[in-house]
């Protein structure tokens, strides 16, 4: 049975047609080529760059001696477009619609790369290892090419915010691209179940005229220069949100698989590649201003006389939120000095400090928390949490200070668990008593079990 | 018999020659080049797996696929450096005026001879590359060459997978004692065919005498 890891045979004497296991191969043959052809071409949309390693042995999963490794969401796609069929002769292309879709919802249809089956010129009487390394070589022009269309350098382009590429799989005609298309044919391999074609359109301009039913779009639409456009509004809008999104891993693409409709499926990336974004997400730091950097003064203006005429109640105090609640006043702090009655575990506190009390009274949890007196702050009184009520022994600030620390020993192990005991160990003592009643039960289950057996 | 010959030519920066000729080569390499092969019982044999990868050009805008075999890309690299390096220097010499240089890939087989005469080697198809080099005078003019160079080189690429793909005369597969006639068995993990590369400053003459010279040198050097 033909494997990736096939043993050839070589040439001798051929005998005519071919034998049904011959056949098999061949057929198999041109299985995987289709399956190995929409993989090469889908993962040259992810807009990643491929590596494979060279291998002197091969593996069984390496079909055409080629380190291709497949996606599997593009070879469901691809069995669901031949809906379990082969290609052969005068059955309708497979085909691989490569398209450009903008956050819009515009679409373009840029390529499309489609295998047919037509009649062999010259009918070989032997599958042999010419006709596999023509699929192979096949392949290989496939990929070489993959590189040099419009598409590609889009591709490395996409992103959420612009443009995604997407992708279709399906047997049919492909769509027509418009004037503006170039089509070639990648190559030809003649086998004896028949000639196996792929043939390349793809278009050379990526604007739309009128009569495409589209809205018109300007040559450079898709074209996003970086470094030549790199302080037009739209790009620094875009590469702003990118930039937003550097710290995100780029786990790279995930191609999502079509719905039964044969929708479009999207390539889709985190973040393009390549060093131009990384240049201009810098560029965007320098000019991007911060909270941090300190108050901004207008034209002319001297920020040295600025400074001096700030009076002091204009100046709010660099605190954090949570400090808010721990300052109390003087007043408060020294009443609840007098109700504390217990001191438990832990570090000497000086007082006075940020003392909660709890209801428990033979238990009290002590946080410890910034020191805050009357005298480092001008209006102790109005430094409140927002929102809060008034007493700030019920509010917000009072469960934070509980939460600050550790409770210093869990109220469930202080509590007495004899009644517990006790009952356990009753319950115990009836089982023993009755355990002569449990094996019986046990003893007659089994014998109805072996009764209804028979 | 007569090998396929074909010849690119192009106009380029000097710093453009080593990724064009890298760009083209690698493409021709990677077409050309099989995994490796182990032989069983019954002359039936096996082939390793040929991998692959991308890779982007700095001065041209283009990318392009090379086996990703590091002993083959450096036997590239190498010549090509050389080669760009020869043709600049010149350039430098001359002091910026135009010069022109052409480097080849062949690819041959090897054919025993009975003795006493040595074996020879049999050129099966070669591709030549003309360039000339050129001086640009600012850099709006090199942002637009190396957009042209970029299609240059892609249209240069497709034209070399149709002709890969034409039915055309390529050594068939041996026995295991003739694979060093065909294939260069000397790579650990790929097996390219037999293949040279050559290069000269000058174009190459087409008079009869400069041919027939040429030829003999050819082949007696391979």
């Amino acid at each position: 049975m033909a494997t990736a890891t096939m043993s050839y045979q070589t040439s001798g004497v051929a005998p005519v047609g071919l034998t049904p296991q011959e056949q098999k191969d061949m057929e198999r043959f041109g299985k995987f080529l289709s399956q190995k052809m929409v993989q090469v071409i889908v993962q040259s949309r992810l807009g990643e760059k491929v590596c494979t390693p060279c291998k002197a042995h091969p593996s069984p999963s390496d079909w055409f001696n080629l380190g291709i490794e497949d996606i599997p969401e593009v070879g469901i796609e691809t069995r669901k477009a031949l809906k379990g069929q082969l290609l052969t002769i005068g059955s309708p292309p497979l085909c691989v619609e490569i398209s450009l879709k903008t956050v819009e919802g515009d679409s373009l249809i840029l390529e499309n790369w489609c295998l047919s089956v037509n009649e062999t010129s010259e009918p070989f009487n032997r599958v042999s290892y010419a006709v596999y390394s023509r699929m192979s070589l096949l392949l290989k022009s496939i990929i070489s090419v993959s590189r040099i269309t419009p598409a590609y350098k889009l591709s490395g382009r996409q992103g959420a915010d612009s443009f995604v590429l997407c992708y279709r799989v399906f047997c049919g005609e492909p769509h027509g691209l418009g004037a503006s298309t170039k089509n070639c044919t990648i190559g030809q391999v003649d086998t004896p179940i028949g000639l196996y074609s792929v043939v390349l359109s793809y278009r050379t301009q990526l604007a739309l005229s009128p009569k495409d039913g589209a809205m018109l779009v300007k040559s450079d639409h898709f074209d996003q220069h970086f470094i030549s456009d790199q302080y037009s509004p739209r790009l620094c809008r875009a590469a702003h949100h990118k930039g937003d999104r550097g710290g995100e891993s780029s786990s790279g693409s995930e191609p999502v698989a079509s719905d039964e409709s044969q929708d479009a499926c999207r390539l889709f990336v985190n973040s393009p590649p390549g060093n131009k974004v990384a240049e201009y997400q810098n560029l965007l730091q320098q000019n991007r201003y911060s909270f941090d950097d300190g108050p901004k003064f207008g034209a002319f203006a001297d920020p040295s006389s600025a400074r001096r005429n700030l009076s002091a109640e204009f100046v709010l105090p660099e605190l954090p939120l949570p400090t808010f609640m721990k300052i109390k006043s003087l007043k408060d702090v020294k009443k609840e000095n007098e109700q504390r009655p217990l001191v438990t575990g832990g570090s000497a506190l000086v007082p006075p400090k940020d003392i909660d009390v709890t209801e428990n009274a033979n238990q009290t949890n002590i946080s410890t928390g910034p020191v805050s007196t009357s005298d480092e702050f001008v209006m102790v009184e109005s430094l409140k949490t927002p929102f809060a009520e008034g007493d700030s022994s019920h509010d917000v600030g009072a469960f934070f200070r509980e939460c600050q620390s550790a409770p210093v020993s869990l109220q469930s192990f202080n509590r007495s668990s004899g009644i517990a005991t006790h009952e356990i160990g009753s319950q115990l003592e009836q089982f023993e008593k009755d355990l002569e009643g449990y094996d019986d039960l046990v003893q007659s289950l089994c014998i109805d079990s072996d009764e209804s057996g028979k | 018999m007569n090998a396929r010959t074909q010849v690119f030519e192009m106009a380029l920066e000097g710093r453009q020659v080593e990724e064009a000729v890298s760009s083209l080569f690698h493409t021709l390499l990677f077409h050309r080049t099989l995994g490796k092969f182990h032989y069983k019982q019954e002359g039936n044999y096996c082939v390793g797996t040929v991998g692959y990868e991308d890779a982007d050009c700095d001065f041209v805008d283009l990318t392009y696929v090379r086996c990703s075999s590091g002993d083959i890309k450096k036997i590239v690299h190498k010549e090509a450096t050389a080669f760009s390096e020869c043709l600049r220097s010149q350039e430098r010499e001359t002091q910026g005026q135009a010069r022109s240089g052409h480097i080849s890939l062949t690819f041959y087989q090897i054919k025993k001879a009975r003795w006493p005469f040595p074996s020879e080697s049999i050129p099966w198809e070669v591709w030549n590359l003309r360039m000339e080099i050129m001086t640009l005078a600012s850099e709006i003019e090199r942002q637009l060459y190396r957009e042209k160079v970029g299609e240059l080189l892609a249209e240069k690429i497709l034209y070399i997978a149709e002709s890969m793909n034409r039915p055309s005369y390529v050594p068939k597969m041996p026995n295991q004692p003739e694979l060093d006639l065909i294939f260069d068995t000397s790579f650990a993990d790929i097996q390219p065919y037999l293949f040279k590369i050559s290069y000269g400053t000058s174009p190459p003459s087409t008079s009869m005498g400069t041919t027939v010279r040429r030829l003999l040198k050819d082949t007696l050097s391979i």
